[in-house]
């Protein structure tokens, strides 16, 4: 089933000259884990800030074209549905927390807190998803006293509890460390292992190749590549668009050059592992 | 009254939360240089010839002046006792949730919360602000006026960072279901124990009869 439809999607800013987007035509099927990338101010994070209608609602700006979720216009959803259906993890870590709670605990089940759910309840899915994203041993931690990465889980964690259907993660990892960088991609691998539907916007191609089923590549505000991991990673084409290809991928073109008897260009760890025992015989 | 009365029975209570000390200290800081500039404008403005108790030759501590200093600054004591014994004693969420639970705007409660959590992110921030500005090797201690120099031009990008929090919190918040349009739970129970209904019910008893005694008698 298609969760999210967008049809000649295209965005200036009310300062802008040029368009930000244009012509963006995207679907996303129920389940999907689909990564968009991109060089610099391409226009991802808009992509994001539209399809959870942060744009039009909080900045302004031309929108046009034609968003649709589970059939419906995206505008025909009220704000608190959209809270409920559409998560959203940006890239600042340290902005996403209430302010208002004083342990990850509450922080976490602020969320539920605002959609009414009974106190019960809410302590039920709090243990349940500190659980999942393994942070029962930051409970009882002030959320302004957590690194980087701490933050950003109690961030995924925060809105992965509305249990949406469709998560836009958009560059979580931009201002972390590589401990944090780590620590939040494990948890997104968890979220994958879920029912939700996830929408990863990220730079690190090493560390999305790893993780999406689709890639998504955005140039000029225009979507020019779009197909399965391995195929789109693997095509070094999308290097024209700012986009480099994996180290793995980089390094079985080289093999290949070389005149080893590479058959598969691998696009992860695993596949390149494979590959290479082959090829090496070892 | 504010002297006698307020000001023991805020002490007191202070006490009982054993938060004698950090209550009497946050009482000075707030109070002592207030009351006494205005005892001092008063002995000055005094020309009663009522009775002297010191005399410092271009003002006089008589006992006119100490009434009207007493009678000046007893509102203000009263006011700032009471309000300091509030916030020192009561935990800003449970406010927050006691308000709510009184109907009031989830919106109008989280805009009162967030602003008392964001004076010591100010604070903080600004501490950033200034240790960025000594490493670029701006002079920030030193004399009043050295420090008043490196002080100002740090407001401009204090400003701008706590707006642009604004706008990220603004959509956080958002993000975390703030605007839906049902009736807000809370995680923490803050249902009243029968001290707390007997407090209640004893306050409201002693403001009535204040009342009375004010308007009535």
């Amino acid at each position: 089933m298609t969760l999210l439809e967008l049809k000649n999607v295209g965005f200036r800013y009310q300062l802008s000259k040029e368009p930000c987007l244009r012509r963006i035509n995207l679907k996303v099927e129920e389940g999907e884990f689909v990564g968009i990338t991109g060089r610099n101010g391409v226009g991802k994070t808009t992509l994001c800030n539209i399809i959870r209608r942060i744009i039009p609602e909080f900045i302004d700006g031309e929108l046009r074209g034609e968003i649709l979720y589970k059939g419906k216009p995206l505008s025909s959803y009220s704000r608190g549905e959209l809270a409920k259906e559409i998560g959203f993890v940006f890239q600042n870590p340290f902005v996403q927390i209430s302010g208002i709670k004083k342990t990850v605990y509450e922080e976490i089940g602020y969320s539920l807190e605002n959609l009414g759910v009974e106190r019960s309840e809410i302590k039920r899915r709090i243990d349940e998803i500190m659980n999942l994203l393994k942070i029962e041993h930051l409970k009882d931690k002030h959320p302004k006293k957590l690194s980087g990465g701490q933050s950003q889980l109690v961030a995924l964690a925060s809105v992965l509890i509305m249990k949406p259907r469709l998560l836009l993660v958009d560059e979580p990892t931009s201002q972390l460390d590589p401990v944090g960088t780590e620590m939040v991609f494990e948890a997104l691998k968890i979220v994958k292992g879920t029912d939700t539907t996830v929408i990863l916007v990220e730079h690190k191609v090493d560390l999305i190749s790893e993780y999406v089923n689709r890639v998504v590549v955005l140039n000029e505000g225009m979507v020019v590549c779009d197909g399965p991991n391995n195929e789109v990673f693997s095509n070094l084409e999308i290097e024209n668009y700012g986009v480099e290809v994996p180290s793995v991928t980089k390094l079985a073109y080289e093999l290949k050059s070389k005149g080893y008897p590479i058959e598969n260009i691998p696009t992860n760890l695993k596949d390149a592992e494979i590959e290479f025992r082959k090829v090496l015989k070892i | 009254m504010a002297y006698l009365v307020i000001l023991p029975l805020c002490i007191l209570a202070a006490a009982v939360d054993k938060q004698f000390f950090s209550y009497v200290k946050k009482l000075l800081v707030s109070l002592l240089i207030i009351v006494l500039v205005m005892f001092f404008v008063q002995f000055l403005l005094d020309e009663s010839t009522s009775a002297v108790y010191y005399d410092f030759g271009f003002f006089k501590i008589t006992e006119a002046g100490l009434a009207a200093g007493l009678r000046k600054t007893k509102l203000i004591v009263a006011i700032v006792s009471t309000l300091i014994l509030f916030f020192s004693t009561t935990d800003l969420e449970d406010l927050m949730i006691a308000l709510q639970a009184m109907n009031v705007s989830h919106v109008a409660t989280f805009v009162m919360m967030s602003t008392m959590q964001m004076i010591p992110e100010m604070i903080s921030k600004s501490k950033t602000i200034m240790a960025a500005q000594q490493a670029r090797g701006i002079e920030t201690e030193g004399n009043l006026l050295l420090r008043a120099k490196a002080f100002f031009p740090s407001l401009g990008p204090l400003i701008i960072s706590v707006v642009t929090e604004i706008e990220d919190k603004t959509i956080t918040l958002e993000v975390r279901g703030f605007s839906t349009e049902n009736k807000k739970t809370t995680l923490k129970d803050l249902s009243k124990r029968p001290m707390d209904r007997a407090l209640e019910i004893g306050a409201l008893v002693v403001f009535v009869v204040l009342l009375i005694w004010r308007f009535v008698i």
